[in-house]
C-alpha cells in the first residue's frame, strides 16, 4: 500500500516538475502566476488543515520552481562580464540557499505532529531513578537558589530523584587562578554554593579542570551519579512541579528513547521584544522553533536536544561516553550522534520550564554567535546529509537545522545587492521590467503568503527577516571564522541577567547606524538617478524599491539596538491564587495578582492594609503546592495603592533562608498551565497585509527612536565609551 | 499603377513613425518609386543630365573600382527590351527583384547571379541604373558593388532628379560559370538633418531594367544544354517568364506531363519568380523561355518547328528559323515518349538539385550566402550570413540577415534564440540610445544603451523571441539608434562627418536552441516555404481546375512550379482522375471563386467569401480604399509621440511596452476555439489562399482563388511576389497595398514529422501550452492538487503518525 502511494507521488511529482520546467511564454507564466496566487489566497481563506495544507504548500512550491527555472535559465549575466557575473552569482547563490532552506523547512513542517496527549506517569508504574543536573558557571547564588528550589519542588518520589548542582565556577582550576581576586571569588563561590546545596537538599559537585566546557561539566556529573535518567536544566531554567511526571513516562513506553525535549519558555523579553515592546503582543522568536519546527522534527524522529529542559537516558549516553564535546553546541551534537546510533527522541509541546534569556543586545549576539558557530562545526564535523545511521528524513532535519545558520551570508548579500547597481552601476540581475514583474513579484507575494500560512500564528511577516538582519551583522564574521578554523570556537557562557536600567545605545550598535546611513545614501542615489537618467527609470525604480525595503528593515533594527531602560528586571506572570498577609496582628485575606522571581503583587482585603508604608517588611503566608517545611515568606513593600476594600501591595521577596526560595519557586513555577496561557494569547495571525502594515508602522517609529537615541548619545558622550559598555563587558 | 512594396525587412513600427514625421501623406510618399511609363519617356527625352562624370570618381580608382563611363544610351533603353535586337540578347539582368531599394544610412544586399560557361568566358561590362532621394548628400554618400568579392563600382550617390546609369568593365576572369555573388552596398547621409527620423528619407532605387551585364559575345546568352537554363535570369520586372506552347492539353495525361515539365524546368531555373503561361498557339511577346510541348503530331502546325520534329522522344534547344531565337522543344511520338522526354529534363533537374548545399535554405539566388536552415540547435557567426565587421558613424545602423526555419517549426509562442553581440559604442553615444532586434519586421528585443562613456560588448547575450518567426524564410534586422550631442546640435555640413560611433563585429554569434518540431495544418507558411504537406507525400496531389483553358492552366502551372521550387522536387500531380476528391486526399484547387465547388470553399472556410462584393468584383479595378491613413498605424504613431517626454511620457512608454510585450490574445484564454466566423476578404485583395486539413495525416486542401479566371491569371505576379509572406489558414494578398493579411485557423491539427522523443515532446508541449494558457493553468492546477494530495497521503504513512 505504501509502495503504491510512493509510486503515485513519484509519478505525479514527475508530472509536476515536467510542467513547471516547460519553457512556456511570459504570457503563459502570467496566467500561471495569477492562477496559483488566486488558488493559494482562496485556499488560505478556508485555512485547511491536513491534506489541503500540503496542497497549498505545493501551490507555493510550484511558483518557487517556476521562479527558480526562470532565474537559472534567463537572468544571469554572461561570464565574460566578470564585474557583473561575480556579484550576480553571489546573489544567485544566496537565493538558491533561501530556496533550499524554504524547501527543507516545508519538508519539516508540512505535516507537524499535533501536540501529544499528556502522558502522565501513573502511580502503579515504574518510577525510574532520576539525576537532575543543573550546570552553572557564573550565575549568582540567588538565581541558583531559585532554580535548585524549583527542581527540588518537582513532584517525584524523593528517594528516586537527586538534584545536582554542577559548578564550573568553583573548580580547582578556578580556585587556583593566577589572578588572586578571581581565585578568591571562586573560592567564596565554592564555599557558599556548598552551603546552599546542603541547606536545600541538593548535591554540589565540581571538578578539577574546566575541560570541554558544559559537556565536560555534564560528563563529570554522569561519572559521579548513577540514575537511569538524566535531566538537564540550565541554571536559569526553573521547572514546573509536574516536569518529571509529564516526561518520564515516555521512557517506560519506548526502551530506545534517549531524549524527551520540552520547550524553553522565557519569562523575560529578548532585546528585540524589549526594545520594540512586542513581548506582550507578538509571539516570541523561539516559538516558531518550539511551537512548530520541533513538532515537525518530531514527526521524523528528529527532535534534538537543546541543552536544557530535557530528559535523557543514561544507557544511551553511555554508548557515546556521555555528552559530545567536539563542538560548542554539545546538545545538538549529542543528539545527532545518538540518532545515528538508532536511538529515538521525542518532543513535548508544552512549556515545563521557565527561564531567562539574554536581555541586552550584546549578550543576545554572544549567545547566537555560539549557536551559529556550533552549528557550523556540526556541519563540518558531522555533515548531516552523509551521516551514516540517520534516516533520510533525519538527515534533512539536521541539514536544515545546521544550514539555517548560514543565513548571515544570504541576508548580507540581499542587503548589499541593490547597492551594486545604485552605486557601481553593475547589472547583476538581467531581466526586462516585464519579466521581472511577472516572475519576481509573484514569487515574492507567494513567499509571503506561504510563510504566513505555515508560520502565521508563530511568526509574523518580516519578523524573521528582522531577526536575521540584526544577527547577521555580527554573526557573519563569527561564522566565517569557523570555516577558517573549525576547532577554534570555545564555549562562552551567555550572561542573561544584565539589567538595563537606563536608556542607552548597545555597544554593538554602531554597524547598524553605518548600514542605515549607507542605505539612506542608496535612496538618495535612487532619486538622483531617476532624475538624471530617466532612460533607465524602470530598473532604477525596481532596485530602488528593493533598497528601500532594506532601509525599512535597517531602520527597525536601529530601535532594537537602542536599549530601553527597564523597570522590572524580570517578567511577571499572572497567577490566581489565595494567600494571607500579616499586618499588625492580623492575617488579612489576599489574592495574588502576579508574581515574578523577584517580587509579587497582591490585592489585600481589609482597611488595616492601608496602614502599611513603603519599605516596611510584612509576612506572606501561602499554602504551598509542594510539600514544603515552611509556608511564610517575608516581603518588602515597594509600592502601595489603596482600593475600596483595602490596598494593593507591590513587594519584593526577602529571601533569608533557602526555604524561602522553595516558596518563591512554588509561587512562580507551580503551574505550567499559566505559561501556556500566556503564550496562546500572543499567538494569533495578523495576516500578511495586517502584519506588513504593523511592521511598517513599527519600523517608522523605531527608526525615529533609534536616531533620537543616537543623537542623545552623541551629544552626551562626545566620544566616550557608551555607559553600558563596561558593565556589559563580561558577557 | 501606384504601388508600394515594403521590402520584407521593413520595420513596420519604425516606418509608421517615419510616415508620421514626414510632412507627406503616405499616398504621396511612394511617388518617387512610381514606375509609370510616362515617367520613363520623360526621362528618355532629358537623358543628358545623367551624363556627367561625378567628381571624386577618379580618386577612387585605386581602390579597385574599374573605370566607368556614363552611358546615356543605356538610360534611353531603360524600357522593355526590344525583341530581336542583338544588344538585348547579350544582356543579363542582375537584379532578381522587381524592386531593389537601399534604405537608410547603411544598407547592403547580396545575391547570386548564375551564368553559363559562355557568359562567364565572354568579356563583359556592367551597367547599374539608380536614382536616389533628394535628401541624400552626395559628398557623404556612396554606392558600391562588388562581384565575387572584387570591387567593381564605387561611386557617389548623386542622381536625385533622373535615373543614372553607372557602367564598369568586368575584369576578365572574374565571372565564373555557375553562381556569382553580387554584393551591393550603400552608405548614405542626409544633406541637412541629423535626426534618426531623417534617415528614413534616404534611399536609392536600383533600376532592375537598367542593371545588367552586357556580354560582348553576342552568342553568350545562347543555351547549349538543358542545364544552362539555370542561367536564364529574369526580365526587367524581375520575373522569369516561361511560355509553354502546348496545343493538346485536353487529355489529362498530357496535362499531368506538362505539370511535370514545368516543375522540372522551374527547379533547374531556380529563380525567385518563375511565371508560366500556357498557350495553345505562340504569341508575339517574347519570353525568357519559350517551350514547345506536345507530340510531333500536335506540334506539326507550327512552321518554326519544321525540321526539328521527329517521332523519337527529344528535349533540347532549337533555333527559330525566322528570327534565330532559341526555344525548348519537348516532344515525342506518343504520350509515353513525351513523358520520357520530360523525364530527361527531370534527370537534369535532379542533378542540379544534388549540387545544392545542405543545411541552408533554398532562396532561388535571392540571398548570398544562402541563409542557414535551422533544423535543430545550431550556432553561426554573423560572418557566416554575410554580415561583415562594420564601423558606423551615423544615427541609424542596420544590418540584416536571413535564416530559414523548417516546415515543422513549432516554437513561435515560447521560443527564443540568442544573439551574442560583439560590438562597441563610442563615448559620444549618449544613454537613451538603443540596439533593437527585429524579426520579420516586428520588434523582438531591445537593448538600451545606458552606459555613459562607451562600452565594449563582448558576447553580450540578447534573447530574441521567435514570436514572429515562421517556417521558411525569416529576416532578422539588427538596428542601432544613436543619440549624440553632435547630432543634437547638427551644425551645417556635419551630417556626414561624425566620428565612428559604433562597430558590429562579424564574430557576433547567433545561437538557436533546439525548438519544438511538429507540423501544423493548416499552415500556409509551410505551404509556401516548403510545399508542406504536399512535399511530405509521394502519392499524387489531386489538382482541381474548373476548366482547362489557357488562363486557368497558366495560373495552375505557375503555382505548381513554385511549389516544386519550394519543395525542392517535382510533385506528382493528378489533374484528370474523375473520382471525387475526399478529405483524405492531398488536393490543390485553383480557379475563380464562382467556379470552385462550394463544399471545397466551405471546407477551407471561404464559404462566406463567395457571396461578398469581392467575389463579384471581377473586371473592376482593385479596391484601394485601404490606402488611406491606417487607423492602427496612426494611433501607434500618436502613442509614440506621447511617449517621448517627461514623467507622463515615461508612464505612457511603460504602458505601451507592457502592451507590446504581453501579446495576450483571446486565444490564450479560450478553452474551446470559437466557431469559425464567416470570412470576408479585406478590401484590395487580389488573390485568396486558404487551406484546411483533416488531421492525423499530412494531407491538406489548399485553395487559390480570385474573382474570375482573368484576374486570377493577372494576379499570379502578386502571388509570386508575396508567396513567402503567406501564413495561417487564410491569406489575402493585397498587391496594391503591398500587404498580406493572414488569418489563423482556430483549430489546427498537429502532425508529427519525426518520432516524438521526450525532449521534442516537451518543447512541442511548451509551445502548445503557451498558446493555450488557460488549458495549461487547468492542467497545472489539477496536477498540483493531485500531487499535493499524493504527498499528503505519503506523509500520512511516513514518519510518526499523529
Amino acid at each position: 500500500m505504501k509502495l503504491v502511494r510512493v509510486l503515485l507521488a513519484i509519478g505525479l511529482g514527475a508530472a509536476f516538475l515536467f510542467l513547471l520546467t516547460l519553457p512556456v511564454s511570459a504570457e503563459a507564466q502570467l496566467f500561471i502566476g495569477l492562477t496559483i496566487v488566486l488558488s493559494i489566497v482562496g485556499l488560505k481563506m478556508i485555512a485547511p488543515e491536513g491534506t489541503f495544507r500540503v496542497v497549498v504548500i505545493m501551490f507555493g512550491a510550484a511558483i518557487v520552481i517556476r521562479y527558480l527555472y526562470w532565474r537559472t535559465t534567463s537572468t544571469l549575466p554572461p561570464v565574460s562580464e566578470l564585474q557583473n557575473f561575480v556579484p550576480a552569482i553571489l546573489l544567485y547563490s544566496a537565493e538558491l540557499y533561501s530556496i533550499l532552506m524554504l524547501g527543507l523547512s516545508i519538508f519539516i513542517v508540512s505535516k507537524p505532529l499535533p501536540s501529544r496527549a499528556p502522558r502522565r506517569l501513573r502511580e502503579d508504574e515504574h518510577f525510574p531513578t532520576v539525576d537532575v543536573f543543573i550546570p552553572t558557571y557564573n550565575e549568582d547564588e540567588e538565581l541558583l537558589a531559585g532554580t535548585l528550589s524549583a527542581a527540588l519542588g518537582m513532584e517525584y518520589p524523593a528517594d528516586r530523584m537527586t538534584v545536582w548542582l554542577l559548578d564550573d565556577g568553583g573548580t580547582a582550576e578556578k580556585r587556583g587562578a593566577a589572578n588572586i581576586q578571581d581565585a578568591q571569588a571562586a573560592q567564596r563561590r565554592y564555599e557558599n554554593l556548598q552551603v546552599l546545596c546542603e541547606k536545600l537538599g541538593a548535591k554540589y559537585l565540581t571538578r578539577e579542570r574546566n575541560e570541554s566546557a558544559k559537556a565536560g561539566n555534564l560528563n563529570n556529573g554522569l561519572t559521579h551519579s548513577s540514575a537511569e535518567l538524566v535531566v538537564v536544566f540550565d541554571a536559569d531554567h526553573a521547572p514546573t512541579r509536574d516536569f518529571l511526571l509529564e516526561t518520564v513516562g515516555h521512557f517506560n513506553d519506548d526502551p530506545k528513547l534517549f531524549l524527551v525535549q520540552t520547550p524553553h519558555f522565557f519569562l523575560n523579553p529578548d532585546p528585540l521584544e524589549k526594545n520594540l515592546r512586542t513581548f506582550e503582543k507578538m509571539p516570541s522568536e523561539n516559538e516558531m522553533f518550539y511551537g512548530l519546527i520541533q513538532r515537525g522534527l518530531d514527526k521524523w524522529n528528529g527532535s534534538f536536544f537543546c541543552g536544557s529542559a530535557a530528559v535523557l537516558r543514561r544507557k544511551a549516553l553511555e554508548e557515546t561516553d556521555g555528552f559530545s564535546g567536539i563542538t560548542i553546541t554539545e546538545d545538538c551534537e549529542t543528539a545527532i550522534t545518538l540518532h545515528a546510533r538508532g536511538w529515538n527522541s521525542l518532543y513535548i509541546d508544552r512549556p515545563l520550564i521557565a527561564g531567562l534569556q539574554p536581555s541586552t543586545f550584546s549578550s543576545f549576539i554572544g549567545q547566537r554567535s555560539r549557536w551559529a558557530q556550533g552549528m557550523m562545526q556540526i556541519l563540518i564535523f558531522h555533515f548531516p546529509l552523509f551521516k551514516r545511521g540517520l534516516t533520510l528524513p533525519q538527515r534533512l532535519c539536521y541539514l536544515s537545522s545546521s544550514l539555517f545558520w548560514l543565513f548571515p551570508f544570504s541576508r548580507m548579500i540581499f542587503l548589499l545587492a541593490p547597492l551594486f547597481y545604485l552605486f557601481l552601476d553593475l547589472q547583476i540581475f538581467v531581466a526586462s521590467g516585464q519579466d521581472f514583474f511577472i516572475y519576481t513579484s509573484v514569487y515574492i507575494i507567494v513567499n509571503l503568503i506561504i510563510q504566513n500560512y505555515l508560520y502565521g500564528r508563530y511568526r509574523w511577516p518580516l519578523i524573521s527577516e528582522l531577526y536575521e538582519y540584526i544577527q547577521s551583522v555580527h554573526l557573519l564574521p563569527a561564522v566565517i571564522s569557523v570555516f577558517f578554523n573549525p576547532r577554534k570556537p570555545t564555549f562562552k557562557v551567555t550572561s542573561k541577567e544584565v539589567a538595563v536600567t537606563e536608556r542607552r545605545m548597545s555597544s554593538h550598535s554602531m554597524p547598524f547606524f553605518i548600514i542605515f546611513a549607507v542605505l539612506l545614501a542608496g535612496v538618495a542615489v535612487t532619486l538622483y538617478r531617476l532624475e538624471t537618467e530617466p532612460y533607465k527609470a524602470d530598473i532604477t525604480v525596481v532596485v530602488g524599491i528593493w533598497n528601500f525595503l532594506n532601509l525599512i528593515l535597517a531602520g527597525c533594527a536601529l530601535g532594537v539596538v537602542s536599549e530601553r531602560g527597564e523597570r522590572q528586571a524580570t517578567r511577571r506572570v499572572k497567577v490566581n491564587r489565595r494567600c494571607q498577609i500579616h499586618v499588625g496582628d492580623d492575617w488579612l485575606q489576599a489574592a495574588i495578582k502576579n508574581v515574578s522571581t523577584q517580587g509579587i503583587r497582591i490585592d489585600v482585603i481589609g482597611k488595616s492594609a492601608r496602614t502599611v508604608s513603603v519599605g516596611e517588611e510584612v509576612e506572606l503566608r501561602v499554602t504551598p503546592l509542594a510539600d514544603l517545611p515552611e509556608d511564610t515568606l517575608p516581603l518588602t513593600i515597594t509600592n502601595l495603592e489603596n482600593t475600596r476594600e483595602g490596598a494593593i501591595f507591590g513587594g519584593q521577596y526577602v529571601t533569608q533562608r533557602p526555604a524561602h526560595y522553595r516558596i518563591v519557586a512554588d509561587l512562580v513555577f507551580a503551574n505550567s498551565a499559566q505559561w501556556s496561557e500566556f503564550q496562546t494569547h500572543r499567538r494569533y495571525n495578523p495576516g500578511v497585509i495586517g502584519g506588513i502594515l504593523r511592521f511598517l508602522r513599527m519600523s517608522l517609529y523605531q527608526t525615529g527612536r533609534g536616531l533620537a537615541y543616537f543623537g542623545a548619545q552623541f551629544g552626551k558622550t562626545q566620544g566616550r565609551l557608551p555607559a553600558g559598555a563596561s558593565r556589559e563587558a563580561r558577557s | 499603377m501606384i504601388w508600394r512594396i515594403p521590402v520584407p525587412l521593413l520595420n513596420v513600427s519604425v516606418f509608421a513613425l517615419a510616415v508620421a514625421a514626414a510632412p507627406m501623406t503616405p499616398l504621396a510618399q511612394p511617388a518617387p518609386f512610381s514606375m509609370e511609363p510616362e515617367r520613363y519617356q520623360q526621362l528618355e527625352s532629358g537623358g543628358g543630365p545623367g551624363g556627367e562624370v561625378p567628381s571624386g570618381a577618379a580618386g577612387r580608382e585605386d581602390a579597385g573600382a574599374s573605370s566607368m563611363t556614363p552611358s546615356p544610351e543605356m538610360t534611353a533603353a531603360g524600357g522593355l527590351p526590344l525583341p530581336g535586337a542583338d544588344q538585348d540578347n547579350a544582356r543579363h539582368y542582375i537584379v532578381p527583384d522587381q524592386q531593389l531599394q537601399l534604405r537608410g544610412e547603411i544598407d547592403r544586399r547580396s545575391w547570386s547571379v548564375v551564368l553559363t560557361r559562355a557568359q562567364a568566358a565572354s568579356p563583359a561590362s556592367l551597367t547599374l541604373g539608380y536614382q536616389n532621394s533628394v535628401f541624400v548628400a552626395p559628398e557623404f554618400s556612396e554606392l558600391s558593388l562588388s562581384v565575387n568579392g572584387e570591387p567593381i563600382l564605387r561611386e557617389t550617390i548623386s542622381s536625385p532628379d533622373t535615373p543614372r546609369n553607372l557602367r564598369a568593365e568586368i575584369p576578365a576572369g572574374l565571372l565564373q560559370a555557375g553562381r556569382n555573388t553580387f554584393d551591393l552596398s550603400a552608405r548614405q547621409r542626409h544633406r541637412t538633418d541629423c535626426s534618426v527620423e531623417s534617415t528614413f528619407q534616404l534611399w536609392t532605387d536600383i533600376k532592375t531594367a537598367d542593371s545588367f551585364l552586357s556580354f560582348e559575345d553576342p552568342a553568350a546568352n545562347r543555351f547549349g544544354e538543358i542545364a544552362d537554363l539555370a542561367a536564364i535570369g529574369n526580365d526587367p520586372q524581375g520575373l522569369t517568364e516561361i511560355v509553354i506552347v502546348a496545343p493538346g492539353l485536353d487529355e489529362a495525361g498530357y496535362r499531368d506531363a506538362l505539370f511535370q515539365l514545368t516543375q522540372t524546368i522551374a527547379l533547374i531555373i531556380d529563380m525567385p519568380r518563375p511565371s508560366v503561361s500556357v498557350t495553345s498557339s505562340p504569341k508575339g511577346t517574347p519570353a525568357e523561355l519559350t517551350v514547345y510541348f506536345g507530340t510531333d503530331a500536335q506540334l506539326a502546325p507550327f512552321e518554326e518547328l519544321s525540321g526539328s520534329l521527329g517521332s523519337a522522344p527529344s528535349a533540347g534547344f532549337v533555333d527559330s528559323p525566322s528570327d534565330g531565337r532559341q526555344f525548348l522543344l519537348v516532344t515525342g511520338g506518343t504520350l509515353a515518349e513525351l513523358e520520357e522526354a520530360v523525364n530527361r529534363i527531370g534527370a537534369v533537374a535532379a542533378q542540379v538539385n544534388d549540387d545544392r548545399e545542405a543545411g541552408s535554405l533554398r532562396t532561388q539566388n535571392r540571398f548570398a550566402p544562402a541563409p542557414p536552415l535551422i533544423e535543430t540547435a545550431r550556432r553561426f557567426a554573423l560572418s557566416d550570413v554575410g554580415i561583415p565587421t562594420q564601423e558606423f558613424s551615423g544615427r541609424l545602423f542596420r544590418a540584416q540577415f536571413e535564416f530559414g526555419l523548417p516546415a515543422d517549426f513549432y516554437a513561435d509562442a515560447y521560443g527564443y534564440f540568442q544573439i551574442l553581440l560583439d560590438a562597441a559604442y563610442a563615448p559620444s553615444v549618449r544613454p537613451g540610445s538603443a540596439l533593437s532586434i527585429y524579426v520579420n519586421g516586428n520588434i523582438a528585443a531591445n537593448v538600451p544603451i545606458n552606459q555613459v562613456g562607451g562600452s565594449i560588448m563582448n558576447k553580450f547575450p540578447v534573447s530574441v523571441p521567435m514570436r514572429n518567426a515562421r517556417p521558411g524564410l525569416n529576416t532578422v534586422t539588427i538596428e542601432g539608434r544613436f543619440d549624440t550631442a553632435e547630432d543634437a546640435a547638427c551644425a551645417a555640413g556635419t551630417t556626414g562627418t561624425a566620428d565612428r560611433r559604433f562597430v558590429l563585429f562579424d564574430t557576433s554569434q547567433v545561437v538557436f536552441p533546439a525548438f519544438g518540431r511538429i507540423a501544423q495544418l493548416p499552415n500556409l507558411a509551410s505551404f509556401s516555404g516548403f510545399a508542406y504537406p504536399y512535399s511530405a507525400r509521394d502519392d499524387a496531389t489531386r489538382l482541381f481546375l474548373p476548366d482547362f483553358g489557357d488562363l486557368t492552366l497558366s495560373a495552375a502551372t505557375t503555382v505548381i512550379a513554385n511549389l516544386a521550387v519550394a519543395a525542392g522536387r517535382p510533385l506528382a500531380i493528378d489533374s484528370g482522375t474523375s473520382a471525387p476528391i475526399t478529405a483524405q486526399d492531398s488536393a490543390i484547387l485553383i480557379g475563380s471563386i464562382s467556379d470552385l465547388p462550394s463544399q471545397a470553399l466551405a471546407y477551407v472556410g471561404l464559404e462566406g467569401a463567395a457571396d461578398t462584393d469581392w467575389a463579384h468584383s471581377a473586371g473592376r479595378p482593385a479596391d484601394n480604399r485601404g490606402l488611406t491613413l491606417d487607423n492602427r498605424e496612426t494611433l501607434e504613431s500618436w502613442r509614440n509621440r506621447l511617449a517621448e517626454e517627461g514623467w507622463h511620457g515615461r508612464f505612457m512608454r511603460f504602458m505601451r511596452d507592457m502592451q507590446r510585450s504581453f501579446n495576450i490574445s483571446e486565444q490564450n484564454l479560450a478553452l474551446r476555439p470559437p466557431a469559425q466566423g464567416s470570412y470576408t476578404p479585406p478590401p484590395g485583395t487580389n488573390v485568396l489562399v486558404a487551406q484546411n486539413a483533416a488531421g492525423g495525416v499530412p494531407v491538406a486542401w489548399t485553395v487559390l482563388t480570385a474573382p474570375d479566371g482573368q484576374s486570377l491569371e493577372q494576379s499570379m505576379d502578386a502571388f509570386l511576389t508575396y508567396s513567402d509572406r503567406l501564413n495561417g489558414s487564410v491569406s489575402a494578398i493585397q498587391a496594391g497595398l503591398g500587404e498580406v493579411v493572414s488569418v489563423r485557423h482556430e483549430r489546427t491539427t498537429l502532425i508529427a514529422t519525426e518520432p516524438l522523443g521526450f525532449s521534442n515532446l516537451r518543447l512541442v508541449l511548451a509551445n502548445w501550452l503557451s498558446i493555450n494558457a488557460l488549458v495549461f493553468c487547468m492542467v497545472l492546477f489539477a496536477v498540483i492538487v493531485l500531487f499535493g494530495m499524493a504527498v499528503s497521503g505519503l506523509l500520512k504513512v511516513s514518519g510518526r503518525r499523529s
